[in-house]
């Protein structure tokens, strides 16, 4: 976990953030409890109340429970969901190689190509 | 019986002092009536000067433990204040130092006494007068704490003490004023006790 | 944010010469560090001492965890440290651990001079010159209060301008040492701390108390005021439309800087500002600023 102090993002978004990737590449099993507050304030460096700020906000995305006395724990990820998720994902990434394509003048066809050819070499490489 | 001594030690300036107040003192009494029995030839000048001596090394002494105890003073100790136990404390160094200068006063009168081949009725006399005297002048001295009005006023007491000898000595009413001086210790003491625990109440309020 | 308080002051009043310290209602909430900030004089050691139990001459009621009534169990469970005449002046290293002993009864001597260690403190050297704890410098007095305090078993701290005399490495590891009491408690421990300076503490703290002249001038958790509170910039010909929306404004020939409420942002709608997060020691400021002019 890595929170830069000066990115104008707040350091609660940052650590949300970054367990929202976590929780939703499958990292935490289904149940499993975060870090406890004051643990997580420990080994990040922070207030207590930031991190309990951050797990407030996974709850409010749906991504964590809160039980009174004993922590967060991660909620079952609703596979359509996760799907929709890494869909949009995908489609971003998709959409910063069509405008890197652009910039460099490579036509559309030759996109296509270059993506296929990428992934017939992962489809060999597994 | 050790958290009385232990209490007792946290007011001593460091662990030097133990030595010097529990060895050191007594022998150094005792060497310098040695060699005041070089030039004097006398066992009734040389046990007068042992009570003086005691007296005095007594006063002095207690300037670095409790000087200023008796009086109240807003902002020291202030980790001491937030213990519920510093007034008990404060009371077992109390009583702890009152229990030892009655231990040797009576080492080193007795033990002069005895070599001088002192009457014993006049070495309790001695013994009682010289605790109580010193009970008077600690009680006094602990409102203060600097070393010259210590120095200033163990001189007087001594002077009255020394008075007080000739005059009682002149009347032979050694058992009497005995017995009246060893209540009055007593009693010298719990008043003191009540003047240190008042001190101590007020320092928590301006 | 709801949680259990570690203590409730109500209706506390102190008269001194040239102020007084007037809090009708105040909670600290448990199981976080609470930083009460304020400048010299504010009133700040005195809340301390008072809670501390230093000092006992004031009016209004004082409720430790939750109702409990014993002088004998919240003395022990509480750790204070305050920058004046802390220990015995005489007192060397192995004095003041023999006192606490005596003094406190969850007081851990080798956890004591564990920490004292960790901290930098050469016990040895202390002791064989016989040093008494006066003649230590400033800094090390406060790294010998603290390392004390917090090997008592204790569970709310209240620690008066313990940044002051430290240098910044120090000062970080008095943040990591309030965070690893916090975590061990689970909830359980509390921190109160007073600074001058907030934004040496800034990291660790978690609910401000801001107090100007004896009087509490806004507190909250951090996160909340920091949603309170915009740092607020814009361009000098601006300044006076924003006059009486922003407080604390700073005038600089590259134009103004002010804190807004959020719920007045609005009034600046169709300026050019620029909207920012403030830092805990702006809103500080800001707040101290206003109360002053208040009164």
């Amino acid at each position: 976990m890595r929170i830069m102090q000066n990115s104008g993002v707040p350091i609660y978004q940052q650590i949300a953030g970054q367990f929202k990737e976590d929780i939703l590449a499958g990292k935490f099993k289904q149940g499993e409890f975060l870090p406890s507050i004051r643990g997580l304030a420990k080994d990040l460096r922070i207030s207590v109340i930031t991190t309990i700020k951050a797990y407030e906000e996974l709850e409010k995305n749906g991504l964590v429970t809160a039980v009174q006395g004993k922590g967060y724990y991660v909620n079952a990820q609703d596979s359509e969901m996760l799907r929709e998720q890494h869909i949009r994902k995908m489609e971003e990434y998709l959409l910063n190689a069509i405008s890197a394509a652009k910039i460099a003048n490579v036509p559309d066809s030759e996109l296509i190509n270059i993506l296929k050819m990428l992934i017939e070499t992962e489809e060999s490489g597994k | 019986m050790k958290d009385y001594i232990e209490s007792y030690h946290m007011f001593f300036p460091d662990r030097k002092f133990r030595f010097l107040l529990y060895i050191l003192y007594p022998l150094a009494v005792w060497a310098g009536l040695y060699i005041e029995s070089i030039f004097f030839d006398g066992s009734f000048i040389l046990i007068l000067s042992a009570a003086s001596i005691t007296i005095a090394a007594e006063c002095l002494a207690d300037f670095f433990v409790f000087a200023g105890y008796a009086r109240k003073e807003n902002g020291r100790n202030e980790y001491l204040k937030t213990s519920t136990r510093y007034k008990q404390l404060l009371k077992m160094a109390f009583l702890s130092d009152a229990v030892r200068r009655a231990l040797s006063t009576l080492l080193i009168i007795s033990v002069t006494a005895a070599v001088l081949k002192i009457p014993f009725k006049l070495t309790i006399y001695l013994l009682i007068s010289v605790y109580f005297f010193m009970a008077v002048a600690l009680f006094v001295l602990r409102f203060f704490d600097f070393f010259s009005i210590y120095s200033f006023i163990t001189i007087i007491i001594l002077m009255l003490y020394m008075g007080f000898n000739i005059f009682i000595l002149d009347k032979n009413i050694f058992a009497g004023i005995s017995i009246v001086l060893f209540v009055l210790s007593l009693l010298l003491i719990i008043l003191h006790t009540r003047v240190l625990f008042k001190a101590l109440k007020e320092e928590y309020y301006d | 944010m709801d949680t259990d308080n570690v203590v409730s002051i109500n209706n506390l009043y102190k008269k001194f010469k040239s102020f007084v310290l007037d809090i009708p209602s105040l909670n600290i909430p448990k199981g976080f560090a609470t930083a009460l900030i304020g400048e010299n004089g504010a009133g700040k050691s005195t809340f301390i001492n008072i809670l501390a139990g230093v000092r006992l001459d004031y009016k209004g009621t004082i409720d430790y965890f939750n109702g409990e009534k014993e002088e004998k169990v919240i003395r022990e469970n509480i750790g204070y440290t305050g920058p004046g005449n802390y220990f015995m002046p005489h007192w060397t290293i192995e004095q003041i651990a023999d006192a606490s002993g005596l003094l406190f009864e969850k007081f851990d001597k080798d956890r004591f001079y564990g920490i004292c260690k960790l901290l930098g403190i050469e016990i040895s050297g202390i002791q064989k010159k016989n040093k008494g704890f006066n003649k230590l410098s400033d800094g090390m007095k406060m790294k010998v209060v603290l390392a004390n305090v917090f090997a008592r078993e204790t569970k709310m701290l209240l620690l008066d301008e313990p940044a002051s005399p430290l240098d910044p490495l120090m000062r970080d590891k008095l943040c990591q040492m309030i965070r690893e009491y916090l975590e061990q408690g689970n909830g359980g421990n509390s921190v109160l701390f007073s600074t001058h300076n907030i934004a040496d503490m800034e990291n660790v703290t978690d609910y401000a108390i801001i107090m100007e002249k004896g009087k509490i001038a806004e507190q909250g958790f951090v996160e909340d005021l920091k949603e309170k509170y915009i740092l607020v910039k814009g361009e000098n010909e601006d300044a006076d439309k924003v006059k009486d929306i922003l407080f604390s404004i700073q005038k600089s020939n590259y134009g103004f800087e002010g804190m807004c409420l959020a719920e007045d942002i609005d009034k600046l709608a169709g300026l050019n500002i620029s909207k920012e997060i403030p830092e805990l020691s702006q809103i500080s400021i800001a707040v101290m600023k206003k109360y002053t002019q208040l009164m």
